[in-house]
């Protein structure tokens, strides 16, 4: 079946070379292939004023050479490769979310590893780390050792409104990536809807503290977790269980989180505070939310801390979690007990910072060390990428 | 004053506009509000949750002791949940914001709320207009007003203040463009009497001011009085501030008295009007506070913060103290040199929207 992808509708394609269309071989985790995206990281990692943006960093150190060189031996050990190399390369067709998160970046390189040939479609309201990601691929693309990925790889952008737009791509792909939420997922998933798919939803995360290491480091790790993306990440933490913490420590704790954030690069502004203050009367009106600590009629409802603001609560359920729109609002309760922490389909990493407790942890979908939330993992939301790439 | 009639609409419906000072008024809207958030928490169950939130569960809940304590619910909440203290059958009319972008707020009146409000209006206006109807020149179509479906702010505004004039003259077409004629030979016929002019500030700006400047045309109207409201948002996108507005109308109209207004669907008939001196004035129903965007602490006159707008009027849903996304400063009570009482207050933008609704926006 062959699709001209050509369009009448305004579709921009700010990354396809003309040599996109042709059919190309595939070639899952063969050297040239592997030095093609390796070379994206090392391009990247050579601009200095890059070094400012932490999410493009973490994107171009996941893919570095010595890594990739790891998953490619694991992989042509595994004798799942082999078959797939010479046949035509797969087809997939990725939805990525707009404004938040580089995640669909390492899913849609992962899968040129795998041997496909992936177009990326990116809203048109994307934000500027997305914006500045798909301009070093393009550059990127241009140079000898980048040529190579741009018969693998091409980005469109449209409205989401466009329906035959999606229609079309998903007609000419093997299998169709979206990345959340709910929503957007029921009304793509209308749309061809024999298509192949591979969805993630909305998820929230958490993270579970008994602050037995050194304090100051801890809050450096959970910065790290929380400030990328305006915590709106799926594994950005919503909210800390502090587990038989005493008081006097949690303090200490925010204490560090204070005098650390004039150095921690973010993107919370003036605004970002008003909607934590919406937030939490969202909140109540909705989930009956309960502030623990409240001095009377006092208005500090929220303490404010630098552009995060935090307010340990009575009462903290997953509805509660799910409907958190992050802003740097950071919900807090103690625990004595890790059953206490409420479960959910929803609840995607706990955040750990103390080794020992990720084995008697019964809930979420993956338990992390503070400080690696936003890591990026083969394995996401239970499934095996690489698998899934195969299309076997 | 018996302390019962602070809460009796009868009598303090009848208070001078701008002529309580600081104690007065404080003795009023503290029984008032609190009489206020009792109600509201015994009727309107989302707004006894966020007074549970901040642990106000004893009755009666969150007694304040001064006007500035009252908790105030963010202005946004209007447009997410249907608010309201009064059973469906009492719904009288349901209001609905401006916003042509997003999600509109809805606030529901029954008869009573309706009925006070426009009383309310009806008194500040006629401390601006006289009690005299004046020959009212509206800057806006006779079509705004006839959108079936349900009410714009714009139409009730356009609406509620008809009543304040006679010989209404329509200004622009269903196309928004200036009738000339029809402008022309009302002021022909009125220009000796105190003509009462009202448009949304944007729309007098754009389709009647520049207007009448590219067809070069001037008037020389005697003591006429301008009111306009909306909001400067469109206007800040020209450059075109509060000073440059008075004088192009100045130059374009002749004698007119230019007055700015504020208000919200949320606490409709409660308005602050602009003085000579360019503040924006509380009445006597209403009090304002400014707090600081991270802390909420009051902050002290002179200082830029959010603006919180306190209201004797709403009974029909809980919008008696609310959190606007307006940044205000309070520069005075009392003491402005108009001579009214109260606190005066000047705007100065909003906070700028970052609604943002991490992964989940996808699809759009």
């Amino acid at each position: 079946m062959t699709h001209s992808l050509k369009f009448i509708e305004a579709v921009k394609w700010p990354l396809k070379t003309e040599n996109f269309a042709n059919p190309h071989n595939n070639l899952a985790w063969q050297n040239e292939l592997v030095e093609a995206v390796a070379g994206f990281s090392t391009f990247i990692l050579k601009q200095a004023e890059l070094k400012q943006f932490p999410e493009i960093i973490a994107l171009a150190y996941w893919f570095r050479p010595a890594h990739l060189k790891q998953l490619q031996t694991e992989q042509v050990a595994s004798d799942k490769v082999r078959p797939l190399v010479g046949r035509a390369a797969g087809k997939v067709f990725h939805i990525a979310p707009a404004n938040v998160d580089t995640v669909f970046l390492y899913s849609a390189l992962l899968s040129v590893l795998c041997g496909n040939q992936n177009i990326v479609r990116i809203s048109e309201r994307s934000g500027d780390i997305t914006s500045m990601l798909v301009e070093l691929l393009k550059i990127y693309c241009q140079s000898p050792t980048g040529k190579l990925l741009a018969n693998y790889l091409a980005v469109a952008e449209y409205s989401a409104q466009l329906e035959n737009v999606t229609a079309q791509l998903s007609r000419w792909c093997d299998l169709r990536v979206i990345w959340g939420g709910d929503q957007s997922i029921a009304a793509i998933s209308q749309i061809e809807p024999n298509t192949k798919q591979i969805e993630f939803p909305d998820r929230y995360s958490i993270a579970l503290l008994s602050l037995n290491k050194d304090i100051k480091q801890t809050a450096q790790q959970f910065l790290t977790d929380v400030l990328p993306f305006n915590q709106q990440a799926c594994s950005s933490p919503k909210a800390i269980y502090w587990l038989n913490v005493p008081e006097e420590k949690q303090q200490d704790f925010w204490l560090n989180i204070e005098n650390l954030l004039p150095n921690s690069r973010n993107q919370l502004t003036m605004s970002n505070k008003v909607e934590q203050h919406i937030l939490l009367q969202k909140l109540a009106v909705e989930h009956g939310i309960e502030l623990a600590n409240h001095t009377g009629k006092s208005f500090a409802k929220i303490k404010s801390i630098g552009p995060l603001g935090q307010c340990k609560v009575k009462n903290l359920t997953s509805e509660m979690l799910v409907a958190h729109s992050g802003n740097g609002l950071v919900l807090q309760t103690d625990i004595e007990d890790v059953a206490a922490i409420a479960n959910s389909e929803k609840l995607q990493s706990v955040i750990i910072d103390d080794q020992t407790l990720g084995e008697a942890l019964q809930v979420g979908k993956r338990f992390v060390q503070i400080g690696q939330a936003l890591a990026f993992d083969t394995v996401w939301d239970g499934l095996d990428l690489i698998d899934v790439f195969a299309l076997k | 004053m018996q302390i019962d009639d602070y809460n009796n609409a009868a009598v303090f419906s009848q208070f001078p506009v701008y002529g309580l000072n600081s104690a007065e008024k404080q003795a009023f809207l503290q029984q008032r509000l609190n009489w206020l958030t009792h109600h509201h928490a015994t009727h309107c169950p989302e707004y006894a949750r966020l007074l549970t939130c901040i642990g106000e569960v004893n009755s009666p809940m969150c007694n304040i002791e001064h006007i500035d304590q009252v908790p105030p619910v963010a202005a946004r909440l209007f447009k997410d949940y249907g608010l309201k203290s009064i059973k469906d059958e009492e719904v009288f009319r349901l209001m609905r914001s401006s916003g042509t972008s997003g999600r509109q707020s809805q606030i529901y009146l029954d008869a009573d709320s309706a009925k006070l409000q426009s009383q309310i209006l009806v008194k500040t206006l006629q401390h601006w207009l006289g009690k005299q109807r004046r020959p009212m020149l509206i800057i806006d179509a006779k079509e705004t007003m006839q959108n079936k479906n349900g009410m714009s702010a714009r139409a009730a505004g356009l609406q509620g203040m008809s009543f304040f004039g006679r010989n209404h003259c329509y200004a622009l077409d269903e196309n928004m463009q200036l009738r000339i004629d029809e402008v022309k030979s009302f002021i022909e016929q009125y220009h000796n009497q105190q003509i009462f002019i009202f448009g949304f500030t944007f729309i007098v700006w754009q389709q009647f001011i520049q207007a009448l400047q590219s067809l070069g045309l001037k008037f020389n109207l005697q003591q006429a009085i301008l009111i306009h409201g909306g909001g400067w948002k469109k206007m800040q996108q020209q450059a075109v501030d509060d000073k440059t507005f008075k004088q192009q109308i100045n130059a374009q109209l002749g004698d007119v008295s230019v007055h700015d207004y504020y208000g919200m669907v949320e606490q409709t008939g409660t308005i602050y009007m602009q003085c000579e001196h360019g503040h924006l004035h509380c009445p006597v129903w209403s009090d304002v506070v400014v707090r600081d965007i991270n802390s909420l602490a009051q902050l002290k006159n002179g200082q830029q913060g959010l603006l919180q707008v306190n209201s004797a009027l709403p009974t029909s849903y809980p919008g008696h103290s609310i959190l606007t996304e307006d940044l205000a400063v309070i520069h005075g009570e009392d003491d402005c040199p108009c001579g009214r009482l109260g606190k005066y207050f000047t705007l100065h933008g909003r906070v700028p929207n970052s609604q943002v609704r991490g992964c989940s926006d996808t699809f759009s």
